[in-house]
């Protein structure tokens, strides 16, 4: 580690320590509604949990206080409606997805079609005044990239979804996302701003403090003592970094369980210690093939982390994908939804290797999670105003930086035209 | 008596693990695991664990939806056995150090069946 490369200085930026203030203030957190949130093209879901016309799934934007039906259409097409009825404000759909060939509210039954607009008022004598061309459920735009669904609620945005993913969106484009229809999904809404949250899933620093009997032994070995990352590249408002693990890893003879679920086919154990079928690893190999993973090529690569202005990650690894969204819904209150995306198991084997893995999940994830309370009370005692932030925190220094250049921006197109890089 | 045990022929050694450790989700086998003493763990790991590739045999006659109620019950106290690893071969406690339990987390779509 001689000649160390410091991403800090590639990135652009001061070393200053950086302010707390983002990670606490009801200011700016409206600033992060009004400008951040209310602007950009968020990720709310998959293609494949929508597959047929007629089915519909909500999804909460809590920051920008809406409610938003993703649905498909009759002709394949899938739209973003606000779910509030025209008629007296109430939420029209109630069920957090399903099938429907229209949408009713549950207050007086007025419906909308799958294009959003009134079909029907019971008693319509009773409402003249109304005319029913103009009177539908309120759009909002909605864009597919790489078969995740996006909205956007500026009226209009004024950039598209490609725009506004730049050169993230161009690097990743194409890539085979294995399994997407099938996520194991484990969510929290907790005591924490969203950043504090979303940083928790930014470095491999804390690997060792934090992951002690879980996964430090598959990330962290003498060549690299202290999990830095392989890489990191600062792509506009994103940003992304590689990870790379213990080259000498192997499941230690106290892991009789996992060796068990790994008998059949030894194959089936990844390198981050992922256990899955070994028809399973083919279909992941056609990700990883892809010419943005581990760009750096390392014999090591355990995944990348592709961070997407302002909330989602999208992590390819070697056990396949995952995502995280960070949804802000008070400064200091977050609800954080992860997508790991697994076969479907065919066989009692394939079935108790997810346990497994689901078992292994859920403890890396409370260790993430547990960290994210106490760093928020550590912050809101103002006992330290500043974050003194080192190389490994480097996408967290980016990521606080674009979120301010893009809050001072007078547009969107303004802040993609001067990324400050 | 083997109907009142409710697993295959064969398995009756593991009845008394069934009130306690057949259940219906991963996210209930995290529950009792996370809630249970270290002694009850390792009994259980050690009952387990050298029984789990006689088990994994017997049910590979079945196709994973279609098991008989019997052997699900086998399956079922064997997908506690990942849980109660983490714990006996990881952590050495029944929650991982430093971690707050009960927590927030939930297990909103698992892997499926018996998820």
């Amino acid at each position: 580690m001689g000649n160390y490369k410091s991403f800090t200085e590639a990135s652009g930026l001061p070393f200053d320590p950086v302010s707390v203030e983002p990670y606490h203030s009801m200011e700016y957190f409206e600033q992060e509604r009004e400008k951040i949130f209310a602007r950009s093209w968020l990720s709310v879901g998959r293609v494949e949990e929508i597959p047929n016309a007629g089915d519909y799934m909500l999804r909460d934007i809590e920051i920008c206080k809406t409610q938003i039906i993703v649905s498909r259409d009759k002709s394949g097409a899938i739209n973003a409606y606000h779910n509030v009825c025209p008629h007296r404000g109430n939420l029209v759909m109630k069920a957090r997805e399903g099938n429907a060939s229209l949408f009713v509210c549950g207050y007086h039954s007025w419906t909308f079609g799958l294009d959003g607009r009134l079909r029907g008022i019971p008693d319509e004598a009773g409402f003249p005044m109304i005319d029913k061309k103009t009177c539908g459920l309120k759009r909002a735009s909605c864009e597919v990239w790489n078969g995740f669904i996006f909205i956007s609620l500026a009226e209009p945005p004024d950039v598209t979804l490609k725009e506004f993913l730049g050169d993230m969106g161009e690097l990743l484009d194409g890539m085979v996302m294995p399994f997407a229809d099938n996520p194991i999904v484990l969510e929290a809404t907790l005591q924490a701003n969203w950043k504090v949250v979303m940083d928790a899933f930014s470095e491999s620093y804390h690997v060792t403090s934090v992951h002690p009997t879980t996964i430090k032994d598959s990330f962290i070995w003498s060549g690299n003592p202290h999990g830095r990352a392989m890489e990191m590249e600062f792509l506009g408002l994103h940003r992304r970094s590689i990870i790379t693990g213990n080259p000498g890893f192997a499941l230690g003879p106290h892991q009789k369980v996992a060796a068990l679920a790994a008998a059949a086919d030894a194959s089936a154990v990844s390198t981050t210690g992922n256990v899955f079928g070994g028809e399973s690893m083919t279909v992941i190999a056609a990700m990883v093939e892809h010419p943005s993973i581990n760009t750096i090529k390392a014999d090591t690569w355990v995944n990348d982390l592709n961070m997407l202005f302002p909330n989602f990650h999208i992590d390819p690894s070697p056990g396949g994908f995952w995502t995280h969204q960070f949804w802000p819904i008070a400064p200091n209150r977050t609800r954080w939804v992860s997508n790991w995306y697994v076969p479907r198991p065919t066989t009692v084997r394939e079935r108790f290797q997810q346990e497994l893995y689901l078992a292994n999940l859920a403890e890396i994830m409370v260790e993430d999670i547990g960290t994210t309370e106490r760093v928020q009370l550590g912050i809101e005692s103002g006992a330290q105003p500043h974050l003194h932030l080192g190389d490994p925190d480097a996408l967290i220094r980016h990521s606080l930086d674009q979120a301010q250049r893009f809050i001072n921006a007078p547009s969107v197109s303004a802040a993609l035209k001067d990324p400050g890089q | 008596m083997t109907t009142d045990f409710q697993l295959p022929d064969g398995f009756g050694d593991l009845a008394k693990w069934v009130s306690k450790w057949v259940l219906p989700t991963a996210a209930d086998r995290l529950n009792v695991r996370c809630t249970s003493k270290m002694e009850e763990l390792e009994e259980f790991y050690q009952a387990l664990t050298p029984r789990a590739p006689a088990i994994l045999d017997y049910l590979a006659r079945y196709s994973l939806h279609e098991l008989p109620v019997e052997a699900e019950n086998l399956f079922k106290l064997l997908l506690a056995l990942p849980h109660v690893a983490m714990a006996i071969e990881l952590h050495r406690q029944p929650i991982a150090p430093n971690t707050p339990y009960p927590n927030d987390i939930r297990i909103s779509r698992s892997s499926m069946p018996y998820g």
